[in-house]
């Protein structure tokens, strides 16, 4: 029986300083416990599939799972179970029942906490003692005996997992376990990150000086991906995709700028516009062909033409007055369809303008104003779909008029006017500086993709561009080669059946050797493997059709890698259509080429 | 130290002083004596069973004698009558010479009562008993008579020889607050038995507490504070004897018929605070529950066609009931 510690007649709530201080020490051990046990039993259900996963990618059972997943999920789940841990409900009464369970103090702790919840008086009979009771075994107890902090099975298990799938991947990525070949990569990507920089701030420059908006962003995000490139952020198959998809977006750019101008060129306005000319003379020329047929028909009869025949011929030397108005505007038409070959706006505009003074005049004939409406016509029909869209209505309008009212002088002015309207919009042209910041765009873009980094950025006219190679940005810099594969060495190429007496000492192997070495390989083709591939017959036999595998580098050629890419990954898809290789592995190959792209 | 805390003291050393009273004479079978002492400072009855000639007798007459109570004993028979065990009004002769009736108390006005082989009375007789453990007093020709406190009857019934016999029926079995099993004595214990009944005569037995302590200790052990988990615990336990409980665990929904009623609970929760008092607490611990459970409730289980037939023992599904209840009301907190 224990000395009670209370005052004898103490009345209101039992003073339990002790008990609850005991009891928030069990809380903090049960939830440092709780936390343990439950991250550990996570981590260790996680990291184990976690870690299987990457085995089974290793064996080549299945893909390589993304680190960021793994990461992620292992991350994810003991942050979900640490906060699952501390935020789970935990009363003080659990705390005590747990300790009186583990203390072996037959709830002298738990029924001190409920009776005092129930408001029981401190000083009533048997609960003055029962407190009493309870303070002093919650002062005795020992809570580290109690709830013991101990490392479970889990804990190492999962741990251990965890790092062996970071390690997986993160190993790989350090310096002192690089290739000699990858640390040339990685060389090469810096050196070419620097060219990019230097290229995408020069022309920035020259973007911004000239407000090229299209061309400035796209210069802005080259120097972000050189910069990338030049810390060594990303690796050689990231940078070229990267640059792969700038450079796409660029031309993609340019192409939606081109767009709005001229969805026709002028050039096949010219054409359309040429063939309708033709056409219309030669079914002039075949008309008046037959009428002098006929007439010659009736005159060798000894009869008189009928009167439509005559119409012409009754007028007063009208041949000749025809002639002249329609001469000057086949004329005028026929400058028009030059203008349009060269692209000439001004030319356009004298010709339009020349029109509309012959229409203006009134000296054509019903039947040459239908021909002129007809090539008015035509025009607007070739011009539509071009940038002198605007213009082509015009001239559709006024054609439209020659057509539907009388000829009377107020409507020919009407419809010179219109003309003459026309004529100023197609001497407008295009503007100028959409033009040059699309030009400068796909200059950009393809110095890019070519790997012409100090290529200048054609402006024309100024004298510090220009196409040749050997100058820098608006003449600057000196020439520069495109980035080569750092992975190739020696390759050397070997022809089946032929034996080999200047080929070297390169590897032989087939395209299911080929896609293999892809699938084990994370980062590009590092060195692929040069070799041939079985090669087949053609259908009537007389041909051998043969692929090659290995790096163009084997010539010493000086191909851009982006060019080569694209061969490269024919004859692969060929090959693996032709062969027989893992599906496994097929889709592989085919991400890989697609990465690249 | 307080008043409560001198009389908890003094409440274990009466216990102890009479249960080493009896065990100078009872060999062996402490639970028994633990059992029927705590029925009488629960103020309950108890019947005891088990074969002939394991001491059941003896221990009641040697209780009676530690605490200084007045005993009887009453042989059950089937020709046994309720007035022989009640008493009854008797024509007598005044000193006047004048005729009355005179109530002449029968062997159930003592403290102790040993009805022995209970089951060998016609129902008529032992619900005559019955009434008086019930409600402590009989009535006889219209007059009720107040039986002596404390009043404590320990039956005593034989499982074997079933012939003749009339069991007591469950509503009369549920008035008893303990069912104590009477087991045969151990090889130690049968040895100790034939050095002290074989030899030397018997230690002379000495009333340790009267009456009136053992009504005191009754009193002390009612005011035991329960928390209220632990009566939930109790509460849980005993319904989970009846098989249409969502409590029950499978073993008692398959071979019980009918649980126990309020008075099991009532049996389980007075006997555990006496349990705690001896165990030097003021608070009902859950474990004190769980001892007082199987004598307080094996004998208000009655199973069925089913459970008769694979001879299930009570106790074993009272056990199955308190695993089943501590781990439900465990505190989960994940550790």
């Amino acid at each position: 029986m224990q000395e009670t510690q209370y005052a004898s007649g103490q009345s209101g709530p039992p003073n339990l300083s002790v008990l609850h201080k005991a009891i928030l020490g069990a809380r903090r051990r049960i939830v440092t416990r709780r936390v343990l046990r439950l991250c550990s039993r996570v981590l260790c259900a996680i990291s184990i599939p976690c870690a299987l996963s990457v085995a089974a990618s290793k064996l080549r059972w299945i893909e390589q799972p993304s680190p960021i997943v793994l990461g992620g999920v292992m991350i994810v789940s003991v942050i979900a179970a640490l906060i699952y841990a501390l935020t789970r409900p935990l009363t003080d009464i659990d705390v005590a029942r747990i300790t009186d369970q583990r203390t072996d103090l037959k709830e002298r702790l738990s029924s001190a906490l409920e009776f005092s919840g129930q408001g029981v008086a401190a000083d009533a009979p048997f609960y003055h003692e029962q407190f009493a009771d309870a303070e002093h075994y919650a002062g005795v107890i020992n809570l580290k005996m109690a709830f013991p902090v101990k490392i479970t099975w889990e804990t190492p298990v999962g741990v251990v997992c965890a790092l062996a799938v970071f390690l997986t991947y993160f190993l790989p990525t350090l310096p002192m376990f690089w290739t000699p070949q990858h640390k040339l990569e990685v060389a090469e990507v810096k050196k070419r990150g620097i060219e990019i920089e230097k290229l995408a701030k020069d022309s920035e420059k020259a973007a911004d000086q000239q407000k090229l908006d299209e061309t400035r962003k796209a210069a802005a995000e080259a120097r972000k991906l050189g910069e990338e490139m030049k810390k060594g952020k990303i690796d050689k198959k990231q940078s070229l995709v990267a640059l792969s998809k700038l450079t796409k977006k660029m031309e993609e750019t340019q192409k939606r700028m081109a767009e709005p101008v001229a969805k026709k060129s002028l050039a096949e306005a010219h054409k359309d516009f040429q063939k309708a000319l033709d056409k219309m003379n030669q079914e002039k020329k075949e008309e008046e062909q037959k009428k002098a047929e006929e007439m010659k028909k009736l005159a060798s009869k000894g009869q008189q033409p009928p009167r439509d025949m005559q119409k012409p011929g009754d007028e007063k030397n009208p041949q000749q007055k025809q002639s002249e108005a329609m001469r000057e505007a086949k004329q005028s038409l026929q400058k028009m369809a030059d203008a349009l070959a060269n692209q000439d706006h001004q030319q356009m505009k004298e010709a339009m303008q020349k029109l509309a003074e012959q229409v203006q005049k009134g000296e054509m004939s019903k039947s040459e104003m239908k021909q002129l409406q007809q090539a008015m016509q035509q025009l607007s029909q070739s011009l539509k779909d071009t940038n002198q869209q605007q213009a082509a209505e015009m001239m559709q309008q006024a054609s439209e008029m020659m057509q539907g009212s009388s000829m009377d002088s107020k409507t020919l002015q009407q419809v010179a006017q219109m003309m003459n309207q026309a004529g100023k919009q197609m001497g407008k042209g295009q503007p100028s500086s959409m033009m040059l910041d699309s030009k400068a765009l796909g200059d950009l873009a393809q110095m890019l993709k070519d790997g012409r980094l100090t290529q200048p950025m054609g402006k024309g006219g100024n004298g510090n561009g220009g196409n040749g190679p050997g100058r820098g940005f608006n003449g600057h810099g000196g020439p520069s080669t495109a980035m080569k594969d750092p992975g190739a060495t020696n390759p050397i190429l070997v022809a089946k059946g032929i034996p080999n007496a200047n080929g070297g000492k390169g590897k032989q192997g087939s395209a299911a050797e080929f896609a293999k070495y892809l699938a084990t390989t994370s980062a590009g083709p590092k060195k692929l493997p040069n070799g041939k591939v079985a090669g087949v017959r053609s259908e009537n036999g007389n041909e051998l059709q043969m692929s090659m595998t290995g790096d163009p580098q084997a010539a010493r050629s000086n191909s851009p890698y982006y060019q080569v890419v694209q061969s490269s990954k024919k004859q692969a898809e060929s090959t693996l259509d032709k062969e027989n290789i893992p599906a496994s592995l097929k889709k592989q190959v085919k991400d890989y080429f697609d990465s690249i792209r | 130290m307080s008043d409560i805390e001198r009389e908890s003291v003094s409440f274990i050393a009466d216990f102890n002083r009479v249960k080493a009273e009896i065990s100078k004479v009872i060999v062996g079978n402490e639970q028994i004596i633990d059992g029927v002492l705590i029925c009488l400072l629960a103020g309950g009855h108890a019947l005891l069973e088990g074969v002939p000639g394991l001491g059941k007798t003896l221990l009641v007459r040697t209780l009676s004698q530690s605490v200084s109570l007045t005993f009887s004993r009453v042989q059950f028979t089937p020709d046994l009558m309720p007035a022989d065990i009640t008493g009854t009004n008797i024509l007598s002769e005044t000193a006047t010479g004048q005729k009355e009736f005179k109530f002449q108390a029968g062997p159930v006005f003592a403290n102790i009562v040993l009805a022995d082989e209970i089951n060998r009375a016609t129902p008529k007789t032992q619900s005559a008993m019955l009434e008086a453990m019930q409600e402590h007093a009989v009535t006889v020709a219209g007059i009720q008579h107040r039986l002596k406190q404390p009043f404590l009857v320990l039956a005593t019934q034989n499982p074997i020889e079933m012939e003749g016999t009339y069991p007591l029926p469950e509503a009369q079995l549920d008035r008893f607050l303990y069912k104590l099993l009477v087991k045969s004595p151990t090889f130690e214990d049968l040895a100790t038995i034939i050095d002290r009944t074989t030899g030397v005569p018997q230690q002379e037995i000495e009333a340790v507490i009267d009456g009136e302590t053992i009504l005191k200790m009754r009193a002390l052990a009612r005011e035991v504070p329960m928390a209220p988990s632990v009566r939930e615990f109790a509460i849980r336990v005993v319904l989970a004897t009846q098989p249409d409980s969502p409590f029950a665990p499978n073993s008692v929904k398959q071979f019980v018929r009918f649980g126990s009623s309020p008075r099991g609970a009532q049996a389980i929760v007075t006997t555990a605070k006496i349990k705690a008092l001896l165990s030097g607490r003021f608070n009902v611990a859950l474990e004190d529950i769980a001892s007082v459970a199987v004598p307080a409730l094996r004998h208000r289980l009655i199973l069925n066609f089913e459970g008769q037939a694979e001879a299930i023992e009570p106790d074993t599904l009272i056990e199955d009931i308190i695993k089943k209840s501590q781990a439900e009301t465990a505190p989960k907190v994940g550790v």
